[in-house]
């Protein structure tokens, strides 16, 4: 083997490693296939060289080297204009069909006129000869001027701009002036080679891999919580001091896959069941969101991207990288794509700027603020329940997320319905008109999107004029045992000493209180009513054996010992009671 | 000289010998082939042969990686002495502070007196509310809790839940 074969084989090689390397590796899928294309095409045209050198190939081998050679070219230019613009090209697609159309033309032309890869790149007069050079250099100046055009513009894409650059010139080196140069010293062989196209093909792997998009599946939301909102396909910027309205705008595009481009690996509980990217630190940060989230889009036109921490890409990159890095997705959106943006931890100056995208830009309330004026509004006080009802939850009450809303509502329905006692049958009507409206009004807070105008808490109306609701507390009855159940029927009050044994037996046993009583109840066969103060040494025996057959069924020895406690209570009571016959 | 840097100068001086003399051979060609005159070959040549000197040193003694710091990072001299020692590993900081990036190599220095304590590498910077400062990252800043933080934090100010601040994690570099 000559050294020229020998020089040929290695480039030929090399070109082919490049193309299992992005075919392995780049996640891009429009401008992996274009560099894809350039690079198996440079090396069919030098496998043809060394075929040609070795003369194991015809005529029909030239003709082939010479197609290649020319969508080759095609390829690079196109590869560099998809990397740069991205996947949504609109306006320059009939630029790139016209370069792929121009470059079939020219190759069948060649083929046909008998054209070798030899006569590229010299000086002819032949109109159909100087076309294809001409071709082949406008190729690489576009390829050339985007990628310079690129690097003095764009921020996010300095860097890989650079290499495309740097690529090109090597290809240029190689190509038209070595080309033209090869003659003079008489290396006619390399002529129709380009012996740079392994270096200029790892540069442009080298841009491609670094702005790689993270992987993803383009899962749907089944596991994720469901927020009953119509968010529009389109982009918006949430204005909010946590990202809580802009993962619930995530969660209410239901039916199409979704994406959250985070910064932690387990941001938060609010994205269980949804699909996470975590962005890598450092400074192609911006650049890695742009990419993955335009080829998200690009793959899921109906899809939805959240950026769940545009702060971290400031942080990173830098604030116009970030801002150009959003642009650019918000630029390419298909017309039935979501892109929300949350610009939690941005500062003013900051939102301001990335405000400059043409995008909705929605106002987040506060939602414990909202929540604390509902609970202001119906039950006069708020911090605290909130508080209380945050650490019920497991939470801060800043970190009451939108899909909490349900929850809450639940919670201080519940709450308020179990803080009856006896002694309030005569507003059992009042708490029930206050648990209703309290639930219309969180339910009303659920359902509006921040993009629609917010709902007021309904005034608030004097519902328990015994208590002042300043000294109300709420919190569940199972954690605190001295309050009643809720009692929901209407049953009329019992005589005074059947009231005052419900109420001991209550008061002392807590919710369990109650099952007890109705089988002292059903061991005496009389009614609340009908008890009779010489009932109550048989009421206390009954109670007893009621108590022990409970606490027998109690496993845990902490409850157990809890139970036998109030059971103490409940005898003492019941004692009192006795002396009070007596 | 010992071998070993004998060896390493023979290879250093070699290659650059080497491209001067590839150097020499492009110019010569090219000023034949193009008929360059000896102005236009100057400062033709003289261009090349200075971007090709500096790229060669550049690659040869590695300094397009090493560790050329990029800023600082400003620490209390109490802070200074853990970072010293390894056992803090992140620094909160007002969010208008220009921080490295992410990768690069910074001066640690003692805030009042800007002396220089020692070299970190930077691993990641993050944004977060004040109050949402998390106990493990009050632990790595070397405060005792996330209440220790918030004190120290708001110092003579009045807290500020909702301030940004910026927490800049880091490795301190092994001396050189």
């Amino acid at each position: 083997m000559s050294t020229y074969e020998a020089v040929l084989s290695l480039v030929v090689a090399a070109n082919v490693a490049l193309l299992g390397l992005v075919a392995l590796r780049a996640n891009r899928r429009v401008p992996r296939t274009a560099l894809i294309a350039a690079l198996a095409f440079f090396a069919t045209t030098h496998a043809m060289a060394v075929g040609r050198t070795t003369g194991a190939i015809g005529p029909s081998g030239d003709a082939l080297a010479f197609a290649s050679l020319l969508i080759a070219h095609a390829s690079v230019a196109i590869f560099v204009v998809l990397f740069l613009h991205g996947e949504p090209l609109r306006r320059r697609t009939p630029f790139l069909v016209a370069i792929g159309l121009a470059g079939f033309g020219l190759a069948g032309l060649g083929i046909a006129q008998g054209w070798h890869t030899q006569d590229v790149f010299q000086p002819v007069t032949d109109p159909g000869r100087l076309a294809v050079n001409a071709y082949l250099v406008a190729c690489l100046a576009v390829a050339l001027a985007e990628s310079l055009a690129a690097w003095r513009r764009s921020v996010v894409l300095r860097r890989e701009s650079f290499l495309l650059m740097a690529g090109t010139i090597a290809l240029i080196v190689a190509g038209p002036i070595y080309g033209f140069e090869l003659v003079a010293i008489n290396l006619t062989e390399f002529l129709g080679t380009n012996l740079a196209s392994p270096l200029a093909g790892a540069l442009f792997a080298g841009a491609l891999l670094r702005m790689n998009p993270l992987r993803f599946r383009g899962r749907g939301l089944e596991g994720a919580p469901a927020v009953p909102w119509k968010i529009p396909p389109g982009v918006y910027l949430v204005e909010e001091a946590r990202p809580k309205f802009a993962r619930a705008m995530l969660l209410a595009a239901r039916h199409a896959p979704a994406l959250a481009v985070v910064s932690e690996a387990n941001p938060t509980p609010e994205l269980a069941g949804v699909e996470k990217v975590r962005l890598p630190p450092g400074e192609r940060c911006a650049a890695v969101l742009a990419s993955t989230a335009s080829e998200f889009l690009f793959r899921y036109p109906t899809g939805s991207v959240l950026v769940d921490d545009l702060s971290y890409v400031v942080a990173h990159s830098g604030l116009d990288a970030a801002r150009e890095a959003v642009a650019r997705v918000a630029e390419g959106l298909p017309a039935r794509g979501r892109l929300v943006v949350s610009m939690a931890n941005l500062t003013e100056d900051e939102r301001e700027s990335v405000a400059r995208i043409r995008a909705t830009r929605v106002q987040a309330p506060g939602l414990e603020a909202e929540v604390a004026a509902v609970l202001e509004a119906h039950l006069g006080a708020s911090a605290g329940q909130l508080q209380r009802a945050a650490t019920a939850q497991g939470k801060r009450a800043e970190d009451l997320g939108v899909t909490d809303l349900p929850w809450l509502r639940d919670y201080f329905v519940s709450s308020l319905r179990m803080l009856q006692t006896p002694a309030d049958e005569a507003v059992h009507a009042g708490w029930g008109r206050v648990a209703e409206a309290l639930a219309a009004d969180l339910d009303r807070l659920w359902r509006t999107a921040p993009t629609e105008p917010r709902p007021r808490p309904a005034a608030a109306k004097p519902v328990m004029p015994e208590k002042p609701l300043e000294e109300i507390v709420i919190v569940h009855a199972t954690d605190v045992p001295d309050l009643t159940p809720p009692k929901t029927d209407r049953r009329p009050p019992p005589a005074p000493l059947g009231a005052a044994l419900r109420e001991a037996f209550l008061g002392s046993l807590g919710p369990a209180g109650d099952s007890v009583f109705r089988r002292v109840l059903t061991g005496l066969r009389k009614e609340p009513e009908a008890v009779r103060w010489e009932d109550l040494p048989k009421v206390a025996r009954l109670a007893e054996e009621a108590v022990a057959d409970l606490g027998s069924a109690i496993d845990v020895d902490e409850a157990r010992r809890d139970f036998f406690e109030r059971a103490r209570r409940l005898r003492l009571k019941l004692d009192g009671l006795a002396r009070e016959a007596r | 000289m010992d071998r070993e840097a004998f060896r390493d100068a023979a290879l250093r001086y070699g290659l650059l010998f080497l491209i001067s003399v590839i150097l020499v051979a492009g110019f010569w060609f090219h000023a034949e082939f193009y008929a360059l005159g000896l102005y236009p070959l100057l400062l033709f040549g003289g261009f090349v042969t200075f971007f090709v000197i500096v790229a060669v040193r550049a690659l040869t003694t590695g300094s397009y990686r090493r560790l050329r710091t990029r800023g600082s990072l400003p620490f209390s001299r109490d802070a200074g002495e853990r970072v010293l020692s390894g056992t803090q590993t992140l620094v909160a900081l007002p969010v208008s502070t220009p921080a490295p990036p992410a990768g690069a190599v910074a001066n640690a220095v003692v805030a009042s007196t800007g002396q220089v304590l020692t070299r970190v590498r930077v691993r990641d910077l993050r944004r977060r509310l004040a109050s949402d400062v998390r106990n493990e990252e009050a632990a790595a800043a070397g405060y005792e809790s996330v209440e220790d933080f918030r004190r120290a934090w708001a110092g003579n100010r009045r807290w500020n839940p909702d301030e940004v601040v910026l927490l800049v994690s880091f490795r301190r570099e092994a001396a050189q």
